[in-house]
């Protein structure tokens, strides 16, 4: 009785620790142009995406406060650590790219970055930075 | 929302692997129980094999859905299913899949057998050219995706290693709890014994191939306490070694003293802790494998 009591209270105390939903990816952007959180004067005409190891880039999608650019992003299927997406000619505003890839151990993995265009791009800079800053740490996995 | 999903359809898939794999086990160890109870343990067996094509397709489905994050509807984009299935993940997913159809059919063909006549000779024992194949098809699918397949042989061969066994002792601890709740006392006694002697190697050999992988996944021991990753490796062990006490209780306590009046209840209840505690211990693997990853620098 007395054993089923604390096999009991482990199981509850364990369920309700739950686990800390942060999460650390071993694939991961390394870099990006426009890097995260600048402002830039001229719009640009790619956005570059360098990755800690080869991936295959799935899925990119440019927005402008929750409104998605068409960039007409096809699911990349060769494996690579670089890519380049061509972007149409963006007005002024901060964007937001959404990046989903699978690593060499076919590990899912998000993420996004922000940056401006124009003057009015540096009003929402900080904002920005501050959204990718959890984005980066928004990662999942499927293994085993 | 689909991080979370994906790992409560693969915490199903593991629990249909341990179902198929662990009761074919028990069903061998059955060899002089009544019809009844071996029959229980096909129809236990059946559930796992469905539960297993559906939790497979459904994994799959989820895969595509978290990479579209466009709903529902983006889970079924089919363009985005054919590159997928031409991933490790496709690889992987075949190789599920097939295993369980394989043993569904095989199982409704020996259903209908059973259904003509229940003293059947095919009752004595499921065919282990069968099983075998089976069981080292869904124990090498494990090694093909995920941290693991980028390591090398003898990693992979661990994995492997340690899922067989896993799901050999909890996939058998059902069937095992259904003959203690029946009138079967005296033969319970032999078919624990019998267990037992198997489940030594098996724990041997979970604890092996388990802290190998260990020293391979994680960079230092400080990831225990430093690292999402690591809490959650720490939280299985913790219930691992609960889990462990329960099985040596009744091995050298309980199982032994079966003739007495009042162990096999005892036995019973202990069982299904043994139960709960794996399926507690397998949710908590699917998470930390699906929505924790291992650090690193």
């Amino acid at each position: 009785m007395q054993l089923q009591k604390l096999t009991k209270a482990v199981i509850t105390t364990a369920l309700l620790l739950g686990i800390s939903a942060q999460a650390w990816a071993h694939t991961a952007l390394s870099s990006s142009n426009p890097a995260e959180g600048t402002s830039l004067e001229a719009a640009p005409k790619t956005i570059e995406m360098s990755f800690t190891e080869d991936v295959k880039l799935l899925r990119v999608v440019l927005t402008q406060e929750e409104n998605a650019i068409d960039i007409d992003f096809k699911p990349i299927t060769a494996a690579a650590a670089s890519f380049s997406v061509e972007v149409p000619t963006l007005s002024t505003g901060t964007y937001t790219v959404s990046w989903t890839a699978l690593g060499g151990d076919s590990h899912r993995v998000n993420g996004s970055f922000s940056f401006g265009v124009g003057a009015a791009a540096e009003e929402h800079a900080g904002h920005g930075g501050e959204h990718v800053g959890h984005a980066q740490h928004n990662n999942s996995h499927s293994s085993h | 929302m689909w991080d979370i999903a994906s790992a409560i359809i693969k915490w199903g898939n593991y629990l249909s692997m341990a179902i198929v794999i662990g009761g074919g086990f028990s069903f061998a160890l059955m060899s002089h129980i009544e019809p009844k109870l071996k029959e229980a343990t096909l129809r236990y067996i059946f559930v796992g094999c469905v539960l297993g094509i559906c939790t497979t397709v459904l994994f799959f489905i989820s895969q595509v859905g978290g990479i579209n994050q466009q709903g529902l509807s983006g889970a079924f984009d089919f363009s985005m299913m054919q590159i997928i299935f031409q991933s490790d993940i496709g690889l992987q997913t075949g190789m599920r899949l097939a295993s369980f159809i394989f043993s569904f059919l095989f199982l409704w063909r020996l259903k209908k057998q059973l259904d003509r006549n229940s003293n059947s000779p095919i009752l004595r024992t499921l065919p282990l050219e069968l099983y075998l194949p089976i069981t080292i098809m869904l124990a090498i699918s494990f090694a093909v995706i995920g941290h693991v397949s980028q390591l090398g042989l003898i990693a992979r061969f661990a994995i492997v290693a340690h899922v067989i066994c896993v799901f050999l002792w909890i996939g058998a601890l059902y069937p095992l709890y259904l003959i203690c709740a029946s009138k079967h006392g005296s033969k319970v006694a032999g078919i624990m014994k019998e267990f037992g002697k198997y489940g030594a190697y098996f724990v041997s050999a979970i604890l092996l191939s388990g802290t190998f992988l260990l020293f391979q996944l994680l960079d230092s021991v400080s990831e225990f306490v430093t690292t999402s990753y690591g809490n959650a490796v720490l939280l299985k062990l913790v219930l691992v070694v609960f889990l462990l006490v329960l099985a040596a209780i009744n091995k050298f306590r309980l199982s032994p003293s079966i003739e007495k009046n009042g162990a096999v209840l005892k036995l019973r209840n202990s069982i299904l802790l043994e139960i709960v505690f794996s399926t507690v211990i397998a949710a908590i693997t699917t998470y930390f494998t699906t929505v924790i990853g291992i650090a690193h620098g």
